[in-house]
């Protein structure tokens, strides 16, 4: 009876988990890859003047939900409290560092730069002096969350392993800000960490042609003002592209990371038997 | 008793992970992420009054918009079946464009209503009469697709059953447009909000407030959206990408509620045995 238990068990969360989720993200070799991700975000006042001004620092944490190419899915994370939590989540902070009043329906444009500080103690001062902007964790046992507290929600972003860092040496990032609340933005950002197994080679963001510099990562993102009463400020959702080359290594470095990956499975199974007593 | 709650359980985990039909979290604002390609008839890079825009949507994701927690992934991989896809159409016209000349350059605003007609058949003249801007459906048999022609792309989209269709029914519905001037980071945005026509999805929906309307205090509408608009690279079938999230909330059915309460009920007591044995262990 306890064994039939145990065998419906795994059944079942193989059967449900080892389609959709593994434990880290996938990327085509030698292609375009698209990360879908979703952002909470901050503003803070730095020098308390009461509005957007230069040296204000915008943060926040954001959920990759989906990476694909040529519109082919590779991985979907499942980002679902439980067994088998699959989430690429992080972190991304940057400092306003130009602001263009604009007419309506518009209210402004801002440019970003890299931050000089950060208040919530992700980046460290090598981080910040690298003009880190963005980090991002691959984790297997706290799936994302927002609007619980913003040091919760950043510990459950950006614990796991660090898969990858992006920053703005030699990148770019703005945005317009409409009456309405809504905030639309694009850049492009270079890698300054990477542990993701690929090589990444620079790509034109289409939007910005001509003018902005070929970049690791490009974007484009949208937000909504949800009003300061909340947790986290603004929420919205974004697309981020990185262009991969391939590399004779890879193959051999995936199929070593799903051995082991499986074995690992195995022990668990061995370890927590969640319903044996 | 033990495996028919875990059998109970995982019923519900796999239908939510994989299955044929998008899972929703009943009583609270739930996301699409989705993705988008689009053409303008007045072809790339302009934008005039009476230009039809149209465009296939590919539903990837939901997720509760509060907590993040996501209850449905699409499985759009043709070599990994079951698909299970939740793609749709749209198809709308410019009935007005502003200029505003801004130290960036010229920014353009559209507003986009309603079609006069459909260059690609999907909706009928009763459904465009009615207001019918977008249609959508699920499938398990096709994936759907980018690479082109338009024509199969739109059949790849609207193959599946049909699961609700959305357009303008209510005054405060809107959708407007934002193209900002070359050389800028960010081409756009497209936002608005819209009521459902027909309603195929098995819910009901509360309204969820959409801001972005010229009405002070903003709009109650079925489902708001606001996505980012850019241009695709050149050469394919589509000139424009679109990513979005959509926000509608589902309202609890007492059949739902009831599926629900014994799911949870389940939940509860396997938990509450776990952290038994938990303490006596």
């Amino acid at each position: 009876m306890k064994h039939n238990l145990k065998t419906l068990v795994y059944t079942c969360a193989l059967l449900g988990f080892s389609q959709l989720a593994t434990a880290t993200p996938i990327l085509a070799s030698g292609a375009i890859n698209d990360a879908n991700f979703n952002v909470a975000q901050n503003i803070q006042d730095t020098d308390h003047s009461g509005g957007l001004s230069v040296g204000d620092l915008i943060y926040g944490i954001l959920n990759v939900t989906r990476i694909s190419s040529a519109g082919n899915t590779l991985w979907n994370a499942n980002n679902v409290p439980g067994p088998g939590v699959d989430s690429l989540s992080g972190y991304y902070i940057a400092a306003v560092t130009s602001i263009t009043a604009l007419p309506t329906p518009f209210a402004a444009s801002i440019t970003l730069g890299p931050a000089g500080v950060d208040p919530n103690g992700v980046m460290s001062a090598s981080d910040l002096a690298a003009h880190t902007a963005v980090k991002l964790f691959t984790d297997t046992t706290t799936p994302f969350q927002t609007g619980v507290s913003i040091a919760s929600d950043i510990a459950n972003a950006t614990n796991g392993s660090l898969w990858l860092a992006l920053g703005l040496n030699g990148g770019y990032w703005s945005s317009v800000l409409m009456n309405n609340g809504l905030i639309f933005a694009g850049g492009g950002l270079n890698l300054t960490n990477n542990s993701t197994g690929e090589t990444f080679t620079p790509q034109s963001n289409p939007s910005c042609s001509p003018g902005c510099p070929p970049t690791d990562f490009v974007f484009n993102t949208i937000a909504n003002d949800n009003g300061p009463e909340q947790v986290w400020q603004y929420s919205g959702a974004n697309n981020g592209s990185l262009a991969t080359v391939p590399e004779p290594a890879t193959p051999l470095l995936i199929i070593a990371g799903l051995l082991g990956w499986a074995a690992s499975r195995r022990d668990r199974h061995k370890d927590v038997s969640p319903l044996s007593t | 008793m033990k495996i028919m709650q875990v059998a109970l359980l995982c019923a519900g985990a796999i239908g939510g992970q994989v299955w044929a039909a998008p899972v929703f979290q009943i009583g609270v604002d739930n996301n699409l992420g989705f993705q988008s390609v689009a053409n303008n008839s007045g072809g790339p890079n302009q934008i005039a009054v009476g230009d039809l825009y149209y465009g296939v949507i590919n539903v990837q994701d939901i997720a509760n918009t509060a907590t993040g927690t996501t209850s449905w992934n699409a499985n759009n991989v043709s070599s990994n079946p079951p698909i299970d896809s939740f793609s749709g159409y749209f198809v709308t016209q410019v009935t007005s464009v502003t200029a505003t000349s801004t130290p960036l350059g010229t920014i353009y605003t559209a507003q986009l209503g309603v079609a006069s007609s459909d260059p690609n058949g999907v909706f009928s003249a009763a459904e465009l009469s009615a207001g019918t801007m977008m249609k959508l459906y699920t499938d398990t048999s096709t994936a759907y697709t980018t690479g082109g022609p338009v024509a199969t792309d739109i059949a790849h989209a609207t193959d599946g059953n049909f699961w609700a269709s959305l357009g303008f029914a209510q005054s405060g519905d809107h959708w407007g447009l934002v193209i900002t001037p070359t050389g800028f980071a960010a081409t756009g945005s497209t936002y608005g909000g819209l009521d459902f026509i027909n309603n195929n999805s098995g819910l009901t929906w509360n309204k969820v407030l959409d801001t972005t309307c010229d009405v002070s205090g903003g709009c109650m509408v079925s489902m708001k959206f606001a996505s980012t608009f850019s241009q695709a690279t050149a050469g394919g079938a589509w000139q424009t990408n679109i990513n979005d999230p959509a926000t509608l909330q589902p309202v609890p059915l007492p059949a739902a509620g009831w599926l629900m309460g014994s799911g949870l009920l389940a939940l509860v007591r396997l938990s509450s045995k776990r952290k038994n044995r938990a303490t006596t262990d």
